[in-house]
């Protein structure tokens, strides 16, 4: 029964989005919109439910129990288990998002109406909420990775809700690339879980770190990797400043994901590693100066600004700042209570931030307090100049996003400039195509990928090039890197695509020459879907080249069907290019235990790195296709 | 810099002075023509010159007019009429029935052209066959028409001097830093921290932030802060000298380059420049930025970003339609129109000349245009027949006038008195402006106003941040399912605890104490602002019994655009206050007293009543109750029982609108339904506002009494009878007609292009500074009306129909230059209707034409009838005549 409650409470959620994908979706007219709503009011009370018996049934049963769902995928000697777990920090943190889901659906079906994104708001709420579900009552790591991921993405798809605004399209990808920069991190501590043996739950986890045991470097290695990879999401030191940047969304998101549940999941993490590296002192100082510096930072920032959305996000960061303090000096009940009473402030905080105005017109005494404050400055006590630089520095945050663009832009010219000595050579030689065709020649390089994969896949099958082993090691996933990043910088996302799944189609011809038969037939697989979406793409692209050609005009007419389709594109990319869940994922976690074991982790990071870049490419080239003038759902 | 430079100056900045958006901050918001700087220029030109400037289009899409057509909105009649008024070259809105050949030929060919018909004509396809070759050949006329270029005919334009800057560029970028600025410079009282650069003025901000910047800064920061730590000691006119001589550009071109530097941000140069030149309406403090600082400020930004500027009239010079490829499309229409239409009949006979010169003259706004046009002319057309339709008038008799109610001229009231009127059939109701007369605010007696920030908004730093948190929380969970869950029946709580407390409070006319105050109107002055008052909206000795001042105000939750729902004529305000003052003048004796001296006559049978009615919940207020004389009190509670059922009825008919609104249509429920939206934080649309308001009457209410308007009309109370010499007249016209125009062109532009004119969607609106709402996290002040407010509203010009002597309207607008501009230039329509003879006659660029209803209506359906259903709101055009399509 446990295990049914616990399913439907990850689940549901998932039934919701689909069922609102196939159904809803569109230019929907009013009787649909009302059975929309209901249906989703009524899951999300059902889910509250579920989650409220959750809790209760957790208080009586005491100790986390865990649910094995079999093997999710057997490798080898290695297993990936599909287990969930409930506890009572999981159960109360489920409780208490869906008591904001129920609130916040009320609130955006009113709120929302009539918006072209109806529909797709919903899909998003409810793809953040299975995500939440994984992260809550996961087991394992690899389960809670799916879940980050997944809230990751639909905050993401809601800061550029609207898609008419080209800054929101900028802020998403800031914060999307902020995300990806800590979940390498994430990635990284998945890839050492492994290593550690089979059946890693959270709990044996703890079991195992003993200071006598062989494992217990690797442990304080995962869990700093772990605290490090909740610094985007939570949005601390760092990368504090994509929080204020990500207000573009409409209110309802901006509350449920900035002032609650997406920012907290940092400290979520943390206390449910708190046994692992609270024993650490140099950890414990680690969380505590995260937390300490960013909450100084952002209560600086909050005091400057002067619109009510962005100081509210500094104020969300500064308190989630706190929260790592107290979880530093080892008060993790206080740092749950602070958690939850913080969120549902914040919400209710955000949801009513347009109200300020009539607040002031209720109470026009108020600015009287404005002509107060510019009156006892601090100029009193201190110079005058510090005091504007103590406002310019906080204005700008420390300066920390300017500089992290400065160096991005500073790399980038870099990847410019060798490129632009090398590019004839590179390209016009090593692929010999002609100049003239500049047009055509990204066609040539999609069709040549093809081919290339078609070959590569046959020798590994046949086991021919062995001896080619170490060159496809190295060369070939660099160099196609290397060209990832430069389309990344000159904007050409679908060459971007192109190269990372180049490398990775590198990658996965090496699993093929392994000696372990499950091995290849992952790497078959993954490389049967690349090539399929290489032709994918490579249609995809002769439509918007638009080449005056019979076959274009079939293709365009029809693929017009599918630009109408919710995000196909973006979905079947993110199916096959390594997100989580996909075989491409599976294959890339072989990859990199095979790698671990053999103490090489180069290639292993290599393939990380191919993805992250993927994954901003990939959701790059999803705002080139849907984001302009004119919306289109 | 010389003193020849300094007048060039000077003049540049009054221009953009002139031309910037006129907005005041939100919360004294005021409804106004968001053009109203061009209105000494046509309509359409001075549309399409400010939209270049507003980056915005000045037509709705193509698609938008082809599916008004497939959806019958727009009629062909109406489609026909606009063809004739292009091909005259005259603005002729006026229905007529006789057209001519030619007209009828360019608009069954116009209306065969799809959108992309300009982008085809661009391509080479479209090089006609050999024989229409041959055709053109043979015909030396055509011949030479066929070398020109469509610009050329229309003489040079001047597209804008500076390109959109992209969202990659530093450009872009330094505006979103420079908008941030200003909103921390200009802070009224969001942020705890004031800002310290205050007395270095903004470019001296603007340099010192900047520069702060050194190490990390991007290159253009850095050229930036170096030209404005050398801007920084100078005088800002000598420092905009030296930002604009950067451009190397003649000095003619410096008024342009100003004012589109100016629009780059127009929404915060708005602000400024109205909290500038009236900083009285500032909440804390007027503008701290100069206008000219700021453009110092940007020209520097464009500099530093190597923006260069384009040659004057660039863009039309780039795509020239060569007028070859226009006359063979149009042939090849012309034979398919030949081959398909009764022209049959005609044969060849017709000239084509006209024709084809009307035709050369098409760009693709004049497509627009058109189109356009034949929009707004359906709904003249429906409003003049429906004006002209016989009319039963109820017999007037003083015995059997049991109460007057004096509404607001709004055009949500209308729907009130309507139903008022249907139910008591011996109230009388008059159309007034909202303000009674009453110019000046007072003072009020006991009441309690709280002094600090909202509980929740309070901000006291870290620590307190840290225990407000921890403590209250868990508390703003009760609230947040309260607010959220259920708005309407926690309201109800709320007021019901509150009711214990009933306000006792009073207004104040004299105060013995505080004379210094501008409160005190002196018996004198009271008795001149309700004789004036009287004459004006032509009530003079014609009230009986109960009067009711019926003032309008609206309340809405989370609403950064509450104040445009309030009275348009209060300034936005809530009228209550105002028909409290009034009827606190006019029931005094001593009052009446010395208004009998000037000969007006206030019997004891007499009394005035303020009351407001709330435009979004409908709800009536009835204030000072407890001063209203015996012998009216039972009369009062029978008029307020009949007046509860009225606004019943008034919800019943709003709700249809909503998308929201509750599937069983009883009256109890919608009067609760529409009570919740103000309430509910979730709502973007309390209500609908002015949406739709496309007329405005002035005139007896005789004129409009059986007619179901649908809200779309300001009904102002005019009497031609009394109005001997047409003074009151042109004073109303004054008054009001400017109100009405400016409300009806605000919703206009913004619902026309609302991310250019307007404020785009509400979602994610964002309060900056207390003065407005930035999209998302901040960027520029957003203007006009919100995509929400607009969704609905048809953009049409307000009709104003006067019943009048044509000779005193004649009068009242050739004596202000105001109403001669707006209705020389099209900004209004006019239509005089004669009050004995009843003949329509409409102004156009012909003159007075006389005007005849060209459809027939039933006028047997009862209208309330039709909104019973709810998802079946789109009535046959045979039972409503008024319903705009939805």
């Amino acid at each position: 029964m446990l295990s049914a409650l616990i399913s439907s409470l990850v689940l549901l959620p998932l039934g919701w989005v689909v069922v609102a994908l196939l159904f809803f979706w569109g230019n929907i007219g009013p009787k649909k919109t009302y059975l929309l709503i209901a249906s989703l009011r009524l899951v999300c009370i059902l889910l509250l439910c579920l989650s409220i018996f959750n809790l209760l049934l957790h208080a009586q049963m005491g100790p986390a129990q865990i649910l094995d769902f079999g093997e999710w995928f057997p490798l080898d000697d290695d297993l990936f288990p599909l287990a969930l777990q409930t506890d009572l920090l999981g159960a109360a943190y489920l409780c208490m998002s869906d008591f904001l889901l129920v609130i916040i659906v009320h609130f955006s079906s009113s709120y929302l109406l009539g918006d072209a994104g109806f529909t797709r708001f919903f899909v998003c709420l409810g793809v953040a909420r299975f995500g939440l579900g994984l992260v809550c009552l996961g087991a394992t790591i690899d389960v809670l990775l799916i879940g980050w991921e997944l809230v990751g993405l639909s905050s993401v798809l809601l800061i550029s809700f609207f898609r008419h605004s080209a800054r929101a399209a900028a802020n998403s990808v800031s914060a999307w690339v902020c995300y990806k920069i800590c979940d390498l991190a994430l990635i990284v501590a998945v890839g050492l879980s492994h290593n550690l043996g089979h059946h890693v739950f959270w709990d044996n986890l703890y079991t195992k770190l003993d200071v006598t045991a062989s494992t217990h470097h690797q442990i304080l290695l995962i869990a700093t990797l772990l605290i490090l990879s909740t610094i985007a999401k939570s949005g601390q030191f760092p990368f504090q400043w994509w929080v204020p940047r990500a207000m573009e969304g409409p209110s309802p998101s901006s509350a449920i994901f900035y002032g609650a549940l997406s920012l907290h999941l940092g400290p979520f993490l943390l206390l449910r590693t708190y046994p692992i590296w609270h024993p650490s002192l140099w950890l414990c100082a680690l969380v505590g100066g995260i937390g300490g510096l960013s909450a100084i930072v952002s209560t600086m920032s909050g005091r400057v600004n002067a619109n009510v959305k962005t100081k509210l996000a500094n104020a969300a960061v500064c308190q989630v700042g706190l929260i790592y303090v107290e979880l530093a000096f080892g008060c993790p009940r206080l740092a749950l209570y602070h958690l939850f009473t913080h969120s549902l402030l914040r919400s209710w905080q955000f949801l009513r931030a347009n109200s300020l105005l009539q607040d002031f017109q209720k109470n026009p005494m108020v600015a009287e307090d404005m002509k107060y404050r510019s009156y006892f400055s601090l100029t009193r006590w201190v110079p005058a100049s510090w005091t504007q630089t103590a406002y310019l520095w906080a204005q700008q945050g420390f300066f920390v996003e300017q500089l992290m663009h400065r160096i991005a832009d500073r790399f980038l010219s870099l990847v410019k400039s060798v490129y632009r000595i090398k590019r004839n050579i590179v390209l016009h030689g090593l692929f010999l195509i002609p100049k003239k065709k500049a047009k055509r020649r990204f066609l040539f390089l999609l069709r040549f990928g093809v081919l290339q994969s078609i070959i590569m896949a046959l020798c590994g099958w046949l086991k021919i090039g062995h001896a080619y082993y170490g060159l496809i090691c190295l060369v070939f996933p660099f160099l196609a890197i290397f060209f990832a990043c430069f389309s990344l910088v000159t904007g050409r996302w679908s060459s971007c695509l192109y190269y990372c799944a180049q490398s990775f189609t590198q990658l996965y011809t090496i699993l093929l020459l392994s000696e372990d038969t499950r091995c290849r037939w992952v790497g078959g697989g993954c490389l049967l879907f690349q090539m399929v979406l290489l032709l994918y793409l490579q249609s995809v692209d002769v439509r918007l080249i638009r080449a005056r050609h019979a076959v274009t005009v079939f293709l365009h007419t029809h693929f017009d069907g599918l630009k109408n389709t919710p995000g196909f594109i973006f979905t079947l990319l993110l199916l096959f290019l390594g997100a989580p869940g996909s075989l491409a994922y599976l294959g890339q976690d072989a990859l990199g235990h095979i790698v671990l074991e053999h103490q090489g982790i180069g290639l292993h990071l290599v393939a990380l790195l191919a993805s992250s870049i993927c994954f901003i490419a990939i959701y790059r080239r999803y705002l080139d296709l849907y984001h302009g003038t004119k919306p289109i759902e | 810099m010389d003193t020849a430079d300094r007048k060039i100056l000077q003049k540049a900045v009054q221009e953009v002075r002139k031309l910037l958006p006129l907005q005041n901050p939100l919360h004294t918001f005021v409804h106004n023509n968001i053009l109203m700087a061009w209105e000494d220029q046509p309509f359409w030109q001075a549309t399409e010159k400010a939209a270049t400037l507003y980056r915005a289009k000045p037509y709705r899409e193509f698609e938008f007019y082809t599916q008004a057509y497939q959806s019958g909105r727009i009629g062909k009649p109406a489609f026909y009429q606009a063809c004739d008024s292009f091909l005259r070259q005259k603005d002729l809105w006026i229905p007529s029935q006789t057209l001519s050949r030619e007209t009828q030929v360019l608009a069954s060919i116009l209306l065969r052209l799809e959108s992309g018909f300009f982008s085809h004509l661009a391509r080479p396809t479209q090089i006609p066959n050999g024989w229409l070759t041959f055709l053109i050949q043979k015909n030396p006329q055509v011949q030479q028409w066929c070398q020109g270029t469509v610009p050329q005919i229309n003489g040079k334009k001047r597209g804008p001097l500076l390109a959109e800057p992209m969202p990659n560029s530093g450009c872009y970028a330094g505006l979103f830093e420079i908008s941030r600025l200003i909103e921390s410079f200009m802070d009224q009282g969001v942020s705890p921290w004031a800002n310290p650069f205050i007395e270095k003025g903004f470019v001296g901000y603007a340099a010192a932030y900047f520069a702060s910047k050194k190490w990390v800064a991007f290159p253009w920061q850095k050229r930036l802060a170096m030209e404005l730590r050398g801007a920084e000691q100078l005088d800002t006119e000598v420092a905009l000298h030296q930002a604009l001589s950067r451009f190397h550009c003649a000095k003619d071109l410096w008024e342009p380059l100003l004012v589109e530097a100016a629009f780059l941000l127009k929404g915060w140069a708005g602000i400024i420049n109205r909290l500038e030149t009236n900083p009285s309406i500032a909440p804390v403090r007027s503008s701290t930025v100069a206008l000219q600082e700021l453009l110092v400020v940007v020209l520097f930004l464009l500099h530093s970003c190597h923006v260069k500027l384009h040659e004057p009239g660039f863009l039309y010079e780039k795509k020239p339609i060569s007028n070859f490829h226009v006359f063979s499309f149009l042939l090849r229409e012309f034979i398919q129109a030949y081959s398909e239409f009764e022209l049959r009949e005609w044969g060849w006979t017709l000239s084509f000349n006209s024709l084809i010169e009307a035709v050369l003259r098409l760009e693709p706004h004049r497509l627009h245009q058109i189109w356009h046009e034949a929009y707004e002319i359906e709904i003249y057309e429906k409003a003049i027949a429906l004006l002209s339709a016989p009319k039963v008038s109820r017999v007037s008799s003083k015995e059997k006038q049991a109460a007057h109610i004096l509404f607001c001229i709004d055009d949500r009231e209308e729907s009130l008195r309507r139903h008022v009127e249907k139910l008591r059939p011996d109230v009388y109701t008059h159309g007034v402006l909202g303000f009674f007369g009453v110019e000046r605010g007072v003072e009020e007696e006991n009441t309690t106003r709280r002094g600090r920030w909202p509980f929740f908004y309070r901000r006291k730093g870290l620590v307190w941040e840290f225990f407000h948190s921890l403590f209250l929380g868990a508390f703003s969970g009760i609230v947040l399912v309260m607010r959220v869950l259920c708005p309407g029946w926690s309201g109800r709580l709320l007021s019901r605890w509150k009711k214990q407390w009933p306000s006792k409070s009073s207004l104040v006319l004299h105060h013995a104490r505080r004379k210094r105050l501008n409160t005190v109107y002196s018996l004198e002055q009271q008795a001149d602002v309700v004789a004036s008052f009287f004459r004006l909206s032509s009530l003079q000795n014609q009230l009986h019994g109960m009067v009711v001042l019926m003032a309008h105000g609206a309340s809405s939750a989370n609403n950064p655009f509450c104040q445009s729902y309030g009275c348009g004529a209060c300034g936005g305000q809530p009228g209550g206050e105002y028909a409290r003052l009034f009827s606190k003048m006019a029931n005094n004796p001593q009052v009446r007293e010395q208004l009998q001296q000037r000969g007006i006559i206030l019997s004891e049978s007499v009394w005035f009543i303020p009351a407001q009615h709330d435009t979004t919940t409908d709800e009536i207020l009835f204030f000072s109750e407890f001063l209203v004389p015996e012998k009216f009190r039972e009369q009062l509670k029978v008029l307020q029982q009949d007046l509860y059922q009225a606004t019943q009825l008034n919800a019943h008919e709003r709700i249809r609108r909503f998308p929201n609104a509750p599937f069983f249509h009883k009256r109890k429920v919608a009067l609760s339904h529409v009570h919740a939206r103000s309430l509910n934080l979730a709502e973007p649309r309390p209500e609908y506002g002015h949406t739709g308001v496309s007329m405005a009457i002035f005139g007896r209410r005789s004129c409009t009494e059986d007619l179901f308007l649908d809200r779309r009309s300001f009904l102002v109370t005019y009497d031609a009878t009394l109005d001997l010499d047409g003074s009151i007249l042109s004073d109303i016209l004054i008054a009001a007609l400017p109100v009405c125009a400016n409300i009806n062109l605000d919703y206009f532009f913004s619902a026309l292009d609302n991310q250019g004119f307007g404020a785009g969607s509400k979602l994610p609106l964002n309060i900056s500074a207390l003065l407005g709402v930035v999209t998302g996290g901040g960027g520029d002040l957003r203007i006009g009306l919100a995509a929400q407010m607009v969704e609905k509203h048809e953009p049409i010009r307000c009709l104003m129909v006067v019943e009048a002597k044509l000779e005193h309207l004649e009068k009242a607008i050739w004596g202000s230059e105001k109403l001669v501009n707006l209705v020389k230039n099209q900004w209004v329509r006019l239509l005089c209707i004669d009050p004995y003879t009843q003949q329509m006659r409409g102004y156009s660029d012909a003159g007075w034409t006389p005007v005849q209803a060209l459809c027939d209506f039933d006028f047997d359906e009862d209208p309330p009838s039709i909104y019973t259903s709810r998802f079946e709101n789109q009535p046959s055009q045979k039972r409503l005549h008024m319903l705009r399509s939805e």
